[in-house]
């Protein structure tokens, strides 16, 4: 039974390691004049990490930095807040439709973002916004993963008894929903919120078809830029990268439980 | 006296200014908007046209060229804008015909007759319209490290190594006895891909005629001499332009880099700044070109935009402030032959090189002596699946020609879906 745990042990060390690593090389070598990355040991971390900063700070990366941070947040709170809605109706009221509103959620879900993408720089375009951050802001708001994400686990957390004792009690219809319905889904909607963080930092297809102005950029496409603009400055490019890596790194090590509970919720039958 | 002269130079400088001012007023405000690479050659170069013209703006959005095609696609079928100014890589310049979204710069009374014909034709559409001018031509030699090269083949002087060198068997030849003589730890190149791209510019077999896309003759050219230098015993395994493959530019396990004259500033004086004085360059057994980019402007601009934008561009290349900037900030050499003289294209790193004239050697004898396959529009499919297989061939030593072309006509095959087209 030990020599089982030790191996689980070890394997488990294993893959940590071999995952980390590329992180933690990246980072090291961030702090290396470009030229020293492959003589020296990329291993142990040098002393020019504040010369690469310096060179990075130098070009468009605050401001990317801003946009990327202001996209995302802009697009996990709304995402939650719309999901999260459109769960509680389908659950919560009786309309018509609703089995077609249900199917149409669903069959979102089933066409790449790339078909759409046309379709909504016109509509972006038509409403004079294309020049604007609110295009990469708004793709992310109607998830149709979100919405059937969140309709799920309002089936399954919130007792649809809970809503009627309220509605008894004098609660008014959005106290219901913020102050009963969204804690009974807290897991659920602690993993969407961090996914849409994810995804909308890192989504490069969006800006790249939506920043045509260089005080619109947004990380993935700072990094992308890094390459031409600091072509042999690895070490500037490596700090770039670490940089943008950051936010995800944090926000994943503070919401990796609630998101793996998330993820596994109505996995097993209780 | 002296109070008079001040007052009069003074009187003067005031007059001066009071009459330059109004003239600089009348210039119409212009902003020019641009999408692409390489902010090293372009920025600098509209900072500099900026000041010299202070009523046109530069707007440049930096798009990887790779993302240049998507990017105006998805403008175009949205009817979203466009930018004034177009980058063409010699790769892609033969999609960029097909758009048909360029002004013809013929219309703009463009001196074709001073540029280098191989790069005009290039960018001139079946039909006679020219959308771009080339910034540069990019002759191309074969660079290599001296202290290697004396080690190896008992001489660092580029004449006798041109001897050595002068076809491409000797490269198989003398790579198999630098392997010998090294134990294996010394490489003629260091990655196959930096060496199926040099013979693919280097090979005269046309991409595509007349409906098929000659890839089993275009790849038995380019890949039948990798392997008989894999083979050889002359090349390294590493990836091409990869940080870990730039490294060695320092190293001293690698003695040939195929070398267009961009790379001299982009590769080797920049991934090997302390090798001043150890580096020389030679013809390759084939004279060739490699990269290029053409600067176009777009329809939908304004009469405004697009009259600064050509002024812009013609600059670039055919203006003496223009071209001398952008030799000296990223080392290309004009193609207008007006101005590309010997002493204009003389460059100021020939120390570098140990003191070889470097200059004449790819400006007189390359440039003027190379001739460039016409442009299909098939040709960035072909580099991409030429990178795949030539990574192949190094990674696996048993692979063959025979499996390698299959290989490379398998991958085309699906990045090419026009069925009007066959590939043999």
């Amino acid at each position: 039974m030990k020599i089982k745990t030790a191996c689980k042990t070890v394997f488990l060390v294993l893959m940590s390691v071999i995952s980390l690593i590329p992180f933690y090389l990246m980072f090291s070598m961030s702090t290396f004049k470009s030229e020293m990355i492959f003589q020296g040991n990329p291993l142990i971390p040098s002393n020019y990490f504040i010369e690469n900063l310096k060179t990075i700070f130098a070009s468009n990366f605050v401001r990317s930095y801003l946009n990327s941070f202001i996209i995302s947040v802009c697009a996990m709170f709304f995402s939650v807040l719309i999901c999260s809605m459109a769960g509680y109706a389908m659950n919560v009221y009786q309309f018509r439709l609703k089995k077609v509103m249900n199917m149409f959620i669903m069959m979102t879900m089933m066409v790449p973002t790339q078909i759409g993408i046309i379709g909504y720089m016109i509509e972006m375009r038509n409403l004079r916004i294309n020049n604007t951050l609110l295009p990469m802001i708004f793709v992310w708001l109607a998830s149709g993963l979100g919405a059937y994400w969140m309709i799920s686990f309002f089936k399954t957390s919130l007792p649809l008894e809970l809503v009627e004792s309220a509605r008894i009690d004098g609660a008014n219809e959005l106290q219901i929903y913020f102050q009963i319905a969204l804690p009974c889904i807290r897991p659920g909607i602690l993993t969407l919120a961090l996914l849409q963080f994810l995804w909308s930092w890192n989504s490069y297809m969006y800006p790249l078809v939506f920043v045509n102005k260089t005080e619109n950029y947004t990380i993935p496409i700072f990094v992308k830029s890094l390459a031409s603009a600091f072509r042999t400055d690895y070490g500037a490019q490596l700090a770039g990268l670490t940089l943008a890596t950051i936010p995800v790194l944090i926000i994943f090590s503070f919401g990796a439980k609630s998101m793996i509970r998330g993820l596994t919720a109505g996995a097993v039958k209780g | 006296m002296r109070k008079n002269l001040f007052k009069m130079v003074a009187a003067a400088v005031l007059a001066v200014s009071v009459l330059a001012v109004p003239a600089m007023a009348d210039d119409p405000e212009v902003t020019i908007t641009y999408w692409g690479w390489d902010s090293n050659y372009t920025w600098p170069m509209m900072e500099k046209y900026h000041e010299l013209h202070p009523n046109v703006t530069f707007e440049p959005i930096a798009t990887e060229w790779g993302d240049m095609l998507t990017k105006v696609q998805q403008a175009l079928a949205s009817g979203s804008e466009l930018p004034t100014i177009i980058p063409m890589d010699r790769a892609l310049i033969a999609n960029w015909k097909q758009f048909d979204i360029l002004e013809d710069l013929n219309e703009y009374g463009v001196d074709t007759s001073v540029y280098n014909q191989a790069l005009i034709d290039a960018a001139t559409t079946d039909d006679g319209r020219l959308i771009g001018l080339f910034s540069a031509a990019c002759p191309a030699g074969i660079a290599y490290k001296r202290d290697l090269a004396k080690e190896y083949f008992g001489t660092d002087d580029p004449e006798e190594l041109q001897a050595m060198f002068s076809t491409y068997d000797d490269y198989v030849t003398h790579g198999a006895e630098v392997a010998e003589a090294s134990g294996g730890s010394v490489y003629l190149f260091h990655s196959g891909q930096a060496v199926a791209e040099w013979l693919y510019f280097a090979s005269d077999v046309p991409n595509y005629e007349d409906g098929k896309i000659n890839m089993t003759a275009k790849m038995e050219d380019v890949m039948g001499k990798l392997i008989a230098l894999r083979d050889a015993g002359a090349v390294d395994t590493y990836q091409n332009g990869t940080p870990e493959g730039n490294a060695t530019y320092a190293g001293k396990n690698h003695i040939f880099y195929p070398c267009p004259d961009w790379a001299i500033t982009y590769y080797i004086e920049a991934n090997d700044p302390d090798g001043s004085g150890n580096w020389g360059i030679i013809k390759a057994p084939v004279n060739y070109q490699h990269g290029g980019t053409a600067f176009g402007i777009t329809t939908s601009a304004t009469d405004e935009q697009k009259a600064a934008a050509y002024d812009y561009i013609h600059w670039c290349v055919s203006d003496q402030v223009g071209a001398e900037e952008a030799r000296d900030v990223a080392g290309f050499i004009t193609m207008d032959s007006t101005i590309a003289t010997p002493e204009f294209c003389k460059r100021s790193d020939e120390e570098f090189f140990g003191g070889e004239n470097i200059s004449d050697l790819l400006y007189q004898e390359i440039a003027p002596n190379t001739v460039i396959p016409a442009p299909s529009a098939y040709d960035n499919d072909i580099t991409s699946v030429r990178n795949d297989v030539a990574q192949q061939i190094m990674d696996d030593a048993s692979m063959d020609l025979d499996t390698a072309v299959a290989a490379a006509i398998d991958e085309l095959g699906q990045l090419v879906t026009d069925e009007s087209v066959t590939i043999e």
